[in-house]
């Protein structure tokens, strides 16, 4: 997968809150956007998966244009902001019900998902019963339950533990090597140069490549 | 092969918006549930007095009557027909929420899988369709109830003289089907679809608001471009005299507010920015 990002920028009331944005995104590869809250990390996110339309530029997956024929990028999983999932249903179902949409995974595919990111499929607790790093995980799960080519995840260490997080960096770096294109946003720097390949400082709702990420020698996790 | 599995993720939408819903709905359907019980009650007892059974008919026509053409006056005062509006309030209540939830509550994760913002939206119109159907369905059982319960199924035509000056006689099925039934159904399904689409630029709650304003208006001005007044059975053609409350004006009119709305729905959903629902 290759996504071509060319002079996007975004206005929302007067704001400018994307400007002149250009990058060039490959799989096989983690995209860290390090920045503070309100920089504009997440809504290049949503402009990526196709939940926001751009004032001005474009984003191609694939040679294809994002909003003109395509509406959303094929094989997305993403993770934005706090997940949000029927309360009375447990974790299992929620995303059951989610992937019968598109029906191309079985309920053994969403009980794997489950138990990647460390949660029990058996579980008969509702979601609205669930800690918030649960949540979290359940999240996670749905981003990659259907087998993504494209991973979206903002804030994806919010309200995880330790465990949580060891989970996650494996998970990121497996899909890496499977070939998947990875975009990540992080607040915490370390964080970020352990996984990314590529790194970009978000301000203003500009982006720019700075030095930093993981050595592609390193095969391991911290 | 491409349209066959884009049929076939549309069937899948359409599932999905049948089984989460539906469920998304439970207490309000129940409470529209308790709606139709408690007016088919107050139907029956103001029918009570009529010479004849008043059946099923009878309390479907006391439901939907509407009022007459209302005309301002110094002395008069301007009523509106309450189980009338509360009846379409209702429905209007079960079919406005879920869509615009829905699109917002997961930030999109559903609208992501349906490949297409246009399916998306079709699929939601085809719950809103389905929701309208389900709850004349539960009315007419609910009616059937009440006239097992009080004389019998079909009405005389001279209760339905007594009680509202409707002369059935000469009256075919196919007429009485077409003014009882149909009409009302055409109007909720435009009036729903309607705010199925406001409630997605303005938010439901004023979607809901704006509806019942237009429903209040149908009652004010007796017009052909308030739907509304076919939905009123006192202000049909074959009652009021107003030959353009006619059925087929209902149709048209019917049927080009739901194409000229969905068409409008489909060109906003394509540029809508989609946003969680704690950042509207």
């Amino acid at each position: 997968m290759k996504i071509v990002v060319k002079h996007a920028a975004k206005e929302i009331h007067d704001i400018k809150v994307l400007k002149n944005v250009n990058m060039t995104l490959e799989g096989g590869s983690v995209y860290g956007f390090l920045g503070r809250n309100g920089s504009g990390k997440t809504m290049m996110m949503r402009a990526l998966c196709g939940l926001i339309s751009l004032t001005e530029g474009s984003i191609e997956i694939d040679g294809r244009r994002l909003g003109c024929g395509q509406d959303f990028p094929q094989k997305l999983g993403m993770l934005l902001e706090t997940p949000v999932f029927l309360q009375d249903r447990t974790g299992y179902e929620n995303l059951r019900l989610l992937a019968a949409i598109r029906g191309e995974i079985t309920g053994d595919e969403i009980r794997k998902a489950l138990e990647q990111v460390g949660l029990d499929p058996k579980d008969r607790r509702r979601v609205g019963k669930y800690s918030l790093g649960m949540r979290q995980r359940l999240g996670i799960a749905c981003a990659i339950m259907e087998g993504p080519e494209l991973l979206i995840l903002d804030e994806p260490f919010n309200g995880l533990d330790e465990s949580g997080c060891i989970m996650l960096r494996e998970l990121i770096d497996r899909y890496r090597r499977e070939g998947c294109l990875i975009v990540l946003a992080c607040h915490d720097r370390e964080e970020l140069e352990a996984l990314s390949d590529e790194m970009y400082r978000v301000d203003g709702g500009a982006f720019e490549l700075i030095p930093g990420g993981r050595d592609p020698d390193d095969c391991g996790i911290v | 092969m491409m349209k066959c599995h884009r049929k076939h993720r549309f069937g899948k939408l359409i599932w999905y918006d049948l089984n989460y819903g539906y469920r998304d709905c439970r207490l309000k359907w129940f409470g529209a549930f308790l709606v139709q019980i408690y007016f088919a009650n107050m139907a029956y007892q103001w029918c009570s007095g009529a010479r004849g059974n008043v059946g099923v008919l009878g309390y479907l026509t006391w439901l939907f009557q509407g009022m007459p053409e209302y005309y301002a006056a110094e002395t008069g005062r301007f009523e509106l027909p309450v189980p009338w509006l509360m009846l379409h309030g209702c429905l209007l209540l079960l079919a406005g929420f879920y869509p615009a939830a829905d699109l917002t509550r997961s930030g999109g994760q559903t609208l992501v899988r349906t490949g297409k913002r246009i399916y998306w939206l079709l699929g939601k119109a085809v719950w809103v369709f389905g929701t309208v159907i389900v709850y004349y369905c539960m009315l007419t059982a609910v009616l059937v109830l009440c006239a097992l319960l009080t004389g019998g199924i079909a009405c005389s035509g001279e209760a339905m003289k007594f009680l509202y000056g409707v002369d059935m006689d000469g009256m075919g099925g196919m007429k009485i089907f077409l003014s009882w039934w149909v009409e009302p159904l055409l109007v909720s399904m435009a009036l729903c679809l309607t705010e199925m689409v406001l409630s997605l630029v303005l938010g439901p709650v004023l979607a809901l608001f704006l509806m019942l304003g237009y429903l209040t208006a149908s009652v004010f001005w007796t017009s052909p471009l308030l739907l509304g007044n076919y939905a009123m059975l006192l202000r049909q053609d074959f009652l009021s005299g107003h030959e353009s409350i006619s059925f087929f004006n209902c149709l048209t009119g019917c049927i080009g507010c739901i194409v000229v709305i969905l068409a409008v729905g489909c060109g906003y959903m394509k540029k809508k920015d989609v946003f969680a629902i704690d950042n509207i």
